[in-house]
């Protein structure tokens, strides 16, 4: 186990709400963990305490046009989900529970394209798929795991 | 880059959604009435023309808490059909992964959807922030049964190992041992402040007998295997639940109804304990049934969030017991013996035949049924699911309790029937804050 993961989060079954998993799939490191780790719940606490480092990659919807990158921190994830379901835990929900519950997100940092299309079917959007290289670009090379989170 | 706040959103999967519309006119209920807006999924269309051994897998994707118990009934049914006998020790990792699911279920539901309702407040945020140690115990347990899920089954949700007749792969020794320790530990710091905490919460009071349907026997507290009974019109072989179970389409549901065969009738924790010689609980989940007070066999509709903790001390008791059996019989491999694990095998001669597979899951009994040709390729499937068994009993309930109670605030008539439905902890209520109770005045 090394001491960086990469996590692909996301639904591959809904377009380019499963951008995270693709993204991953493109990233060769030895050096790092790379996980798909699809719609993991409360999973993602484990994951997050595995590790020295933990960046995910999200579909993340910032108001922006398709294909925009984004990173935060943990506490810029604002959640407006529709409330508590144990079917969708997702990742703001895991924050949000596991920061009230006194866990630690300090190492984790969140990157995110804006999606176009989250409709049922499989595949990318052009907008998603041709800004896919430079997200992993700013997640290997740029303020990702480099050095500089 | 500069910060910028966001919105995470994840996209919604397909679930269930329930409306409840009460109509008073003067006192008087015109109409009460549980909508189910829920897309069909057509799961049972999708099995057909499908070779056999693959509807474990198809069908465990109808749910991600009960995967398992799905993936079992499915099995059940077609080994029911084609009268093939699992060997004992399938048996048994069978069993332990049905009741780790059980008991995830469970603590999931009682201490994350059920538990705010008891505490007044409006979700299990505000309860991380004022209960954190409940919180960290649910997530605790859960962690625990995932990973005995998947070390029996090869993941949770959606297990993979599990296939007719046997298992694909086998937990080690020391996987076991270490489960059996992290169980132990469960049972002994978890499960004592669980009952303290439901000890600790006043229940509505509200009763009214049903009939309750479930599995029973008289060898162990049934999950895996049983007789089908009601405690209305008692005994009913397996491959007759259609004479008991009917289903009717509601126009104001898009999920059919069911009668047991003419009135309503609940699947549930409650219908087990209820059914069931407390007896054959283990020592410790009896222990817990005199500690939370309950009487059986009891009508409060209510009490089932504290069966499910009944359950969840019996599922540890039984996964211990279970797993110590493995480790004193040494796990085999069978696998090599018997031709029908897993789909890349050479089909074996199929004849045209039919099965039900009847297991208990968290939520009650659940059915499926399947009639195989002597290709082995499925042409009808019919599976029926423990929530859609509860719905008619549920209006049934809310007819009998509004009246009970319409003398009371608005927002506290809204919040009990809410508590109500969650209290049969359906499938819908993972999304129970788009309950939407409708007064139409």
């Amino acid at each position: 186990m090394n001491e960086i993961a990469v996590v692909g989060i996301g639904n591959v079954l809904f377009k380019d709400e499963g951008l995270g998993i693709h993204a991953v799939r493109l990233i060769k490191d030895e050096g790092i963990d790379i996980i798909e780790a699809g719609t993991p719940g409360f999973g993602l606490l484990d994951i997050v305490k595995n590790y020295k480092k933990v960046i995910i990659l999200d579909a993340v919807d910032m108001g922006k046009p398709a294909g925009t990158i984004g990173r935060f921190s943990p506490e810029q994830v604002v959640s407006i989900s529709k409330g508590f379901s144990l079917h969708e835990m997702g990742l703001a929900e895991v924050i949000k529970l596991g920061t009230a519950i006194g866990e630690d997100f300090s190492n984790v940092i969140i990157f995110g394209i804006q999606p176009q299309d989250i409709s049922f079917g499989e595949g990318l959007s052009e907008a998603v798929k041709k800004n896919i290289p430079n997200l992993i670009e700013e997640v290997t090379h740029g303020a990702g795991y480099a050095g500089n989170a | 880059m500069h910060d910028i706040d966001i919105n995470v959103h994840h996209i919604a999967r397909v679930e269930g959604h329930g409306n409840i519309v009460i109509d008073v006119k003067k006192g008087e209920i015109r109409e009460i009435k549980l909508e189910i807006v829920e897309a069909p999924r057509f799961f049972e269309a999708m099995l057909v023309g499908r070779r056999f051994p693959e509807a474990p897998h198809i069908t465990a994707r109808i749910c991600g808490i009960c995967s398992i118990g799905h993936t079992i009934a499915s099995l059940r049914a077609i080994e029911d059909a084609l009268g093939i006998e699992p060997t004992e020790q399938t048996v048994i990792l069978r069993k332990i992964a049905l009741e780790a699911e059980i008991l995830q279920s469970h603590v999931l539901h009682y201490y994350f959807l059920a538990a705010p309702d008891f505490l007044k407040v409006p979700s299990v945020f505000p309860l991380a922030a004022s209960h954190p140690d409940v919180v960290k115990r649910a997530v605790r347990i859960k962690k625990l049964s995932d990973d005995i899920c998947t070390l029996v089954a090869g993941r949770h949700p959606q297990p993979v190992s599990l296939v007719v007749d046997g298992v694909t792969n086998l937990p080690s020794e020391s996987g076991i041992k270490e489960a059996v320790s992290r169980l132990k530990e469960v049972l002994k710091k978890d499960m004592p402040p669980t009952m303290d905490f439901f000890n600790s919460i006043s229940i509505p009071d509200f009763e009214r007998k049903t009939d309750y349907v479930s599995l029973v026997s008289d060898k162990e507290y049934p999950f895996y295997n049983g007789e089908i009974y009601s405690s209305e019109t008692g005994f009913v072989s397996h491959r007759d639940y259609k004479n008991k179970v009917k289903e009717e389409v509601v126009l104001h549901s898009t999920a059919k109804h069911v009668k047991g065969p003419f009135k309503p009738y609940t699947v549930s924790a409650l219908a087990r304990l209820n059914n069931n010689n407390i007896e054959r609980l283990m020592p410790k989940a009896k222990e817990a049934v005199k500690r939370l007070g309950l009487k059986v066999p009891n009508y409060n509709p209510f009490n089932n969030n504290l069966a499910q903790v009944v359950e969840s001390v019996h599922n540890i008791e039984s996964m211990i017991y279970n797993f110590e059996t493995l480790l004193s019989r040494g796990i085999k491999d069978e696998r090599a013996g018997r031709g029908i694990a897993g789909w890349l095998t050479k089909l074996p001669k199929s004849e045209k035949s039919w099965g039900v597979g009847a297991v208990e899951v968290p939520r009650g009994i659940l059915f499926h049924e399947y009639k195989i040709d002597e290709d082995g390729l499925i042409t009808s499937s019919n599976c029926i699911i423990p929530t859609g068994q509860n719905l008619a009993n549920i209006e049934a309930d809310m007819h009998a309790y509004v009246p009970q109670i319409l003398d009371r605030p608005k927002d506290e008539i809204t919040l009990l029937l809410e508590m109500l439905v969650r209290a049969y902890d359906p499938c819908i209520s993972c999304s129970s804050h788009l309950l939407e109770v409708k007064f139409v005045e």
